[in-house]
């Protein structure tokens, strides 16, 4: 009883405060009539306008160069990380902090990457500022092979990914390696932290489904290129909730019978609706747009628990998803698509 | 002269001061963390987020209250104690067992639905009326214990 009123009582004080602030920073997400009158919005300026003069002030874009929004957005998403990052203090909150920023350590070394084997100069505005570990630090171990002053952990995947480039010299197989690596890593952090089990339910059950999602994914993609049994077997991720061997098994199968051997999963409608959609159009955009909303949702419950990682979790994946519907727009605005296109391509809101 | 009674008496007094006491600092302080986290973002908030901080306080003076009464009653506050029996002094612990153990667990509570109450005003500051009438309703059964725990002190002949 003792224990109970101890742990309880600690871990409410920790949530108190990062909970209190992610619910102030949610009124700052978007809702979903800001972004249908940003689709049917003339052209960039107005949809900048529509979003610039709403309640949400998170936004500020220079009107007068409009095709400039990519650097605010990137500078949002750099400040929402910082408060994050502030108020992380508990072990489990620096966790999810690494689980989310480390996207964009992996995003900056598959570009550095790429670029020194395809032996192309790429522009600083390619690199994310928002990741673990400096990008000077990264390039230096990258490009002149110097690891002193990253984590030897990364050290050891960046060897990896040269390894097996060097076997493949396919520059698709840097991708795979890396996404595999991540949740590796993600893994191996879950093991040195103490979290408690209402914790490691909801944070296990999000990785897990990120993994599942990953994995199936990338799967038809590699089954849309041709690849073989085997070569898949090398790079799915072995711990998510839907067990790869059953992945493997229905791997040889036509794509259009996926979604029945994924019948009793929650992905089969994801599958089979962007099996379909790839079918009539040879894009999985369908795809990607399905899982970001099975993602999106599963992150919503968020909204309802007021001590836990839960709201944290929500907050992130609602930023950046805003941030993407944002993006999304405003190039469909840039590259002159009809509402319809857009609307199309625009995920589901948090809020 | 110090009793048996006295001590019983004594012990009863703590209880409702110490446990309605604690229940209300945890609670304020789940709620003063929620707001200090709230107020990083929006510290023109202070106002609301201390007003609903607040709420959880109130279970630490009715405890305050009670104890300091039997205190007065018995006249150990004055310097000589009543020789009370031992029944005399169990009736007295007894009557102050509600207002220290509801104290405790709604000042907790309490703490809990503020907290919750301060997140629902920083992303909808009008749903403010709807906020504090949940924060109330813990409260209406600290209340109640008070007012047992007076009740049942009442009762007892001195």
């Amino acid at each position: 009883m003792f224990k109970y009123f101890t742990a309880d009582t600690n871990d409410q004080e920790e949530y108190a405060f990062a909970n209190g602030s992610v619910k102030s920073l949610e009124k700052g997400l978007l809702n979903k009539d800001i972004l249908d009158r940003m689709i049917k919005s003339g052209d960039i300026v107005s949809a900048l306008k529509i979003l610039s003069e709403s309640d949400l002030n998170d936004y500020s874009f220079d009107l007068n160069n409009p095709s400039d929004f990519e650097n605010s957005l990137n500078k949002e998403l750099l400040h929402t990380y910082d408060i994050i990052k502030s108020i992380s203090q508990v072990s489990t909150f620096n966790f999810l902090y690494f689980t989310f920023a480390s996207k964009y350590d992996f995003h900056n070394i598959k570009i550095l990457i790429k670029s020194k084997y395809l032996k192309k100069d790429i522009s600083n505005e390619l690199l994310s500022p928002i990741g673990t570990i400096d990008i000077e630090k990264l390039n230096l171990a990258i490009k002149d092979e110097k690891y002193e002053n990253i984590p030897d952990s990364f050290e050891f995947l960046i060897k990896k990914t040269f390894s097996e480039y060097n076997k493949f010299k396919d520059p698709e197989m840097i991708d795979f390696v890396l996404d595999k690596e991540r949740y590796v890593m993600i893994f191996n952090k879950i093991r040195e932290i103490e979290i408690i089990e209402a914790e490691e339910l909801f944070l296990k059950r999000f990785i897990n489904i990120n993994i599942d999602l990953n994995n199936i994914i990338n799967c038809i993609r590699a089954k849309i290129r041709g690849e073989k049994k085997a070569f898949i077997k090398e790079f799915l991720i072995p711990e998510g909730d839907f067990k790869i061997e059953k992945i493997i098994e229905i791997y040889d199968s036509p794509l259009s019978s996926w979604c029945e051997k994924l019948i009793y999963t929650d992905y089969k409608n994801i599958v089979e609706t962007g099996v379909n959609y790839f079918q009539r159009n040879n894009s999985l955009m369908e795809l990607e747009k399905l899982r970001d909303n099975f993602i999106l949702n599963f992150s919503k419950i968020g909204k309802y628990i007021t001590f836990g990682i839960e709201p944290l979790i929500g907050f992130i994946t609602a930023k950046e998803n805003d941030i993407k519907n944002i993006k999304i727009i405003l190039s469909g605005k840039l590259n002159k698509l009809s509402p319809d296109q857009i609307k199309e391509r625009v995920r589901d809101s948090y809020v | 002269m110090i009793t048996q009674g006295i001590v019983i008496a004594f012990l009863g007094s703590a209880i409702a001061i110490g446990l309605s006491c604690s229940g209300s600092g945890m609670g304020v302080g789940i709620a003063g963390a929620a707001g200090v986290g709230v107020m990083i973002e929006e510290p023109e908030k202070f106002g609301l987020v201390l007003f609903l901080q607040a709420f959880p306080g109130t279970q630490g003076i009715y405890g305050l209250l009670v104890g300091f009464w039997v205190l007065m009653k018995t006249g150990i506050l004055g310097g000589s104690p009543i020789p009370l029996s031992l029944d005399q002094g169990c009736q007295i612990f007894f009557s102050c067992i509600p207002v220290g153990v509801v104290g405790f667990f709604s000042g907790w509570y309490q703490g809990k639905t503020a907290a919750a109450a301060i997140g629902l005003i920083a992303r909808n500051p009008g749903g403010v009326g709807k906020a504090i009438v949940m924060v109330t309703m813990v409260e209406t059964y600290a209340v109640f214990s008070l007012l047992a725990s007076l009740l049942l002190f009442n009762a007892i002949t001195l």
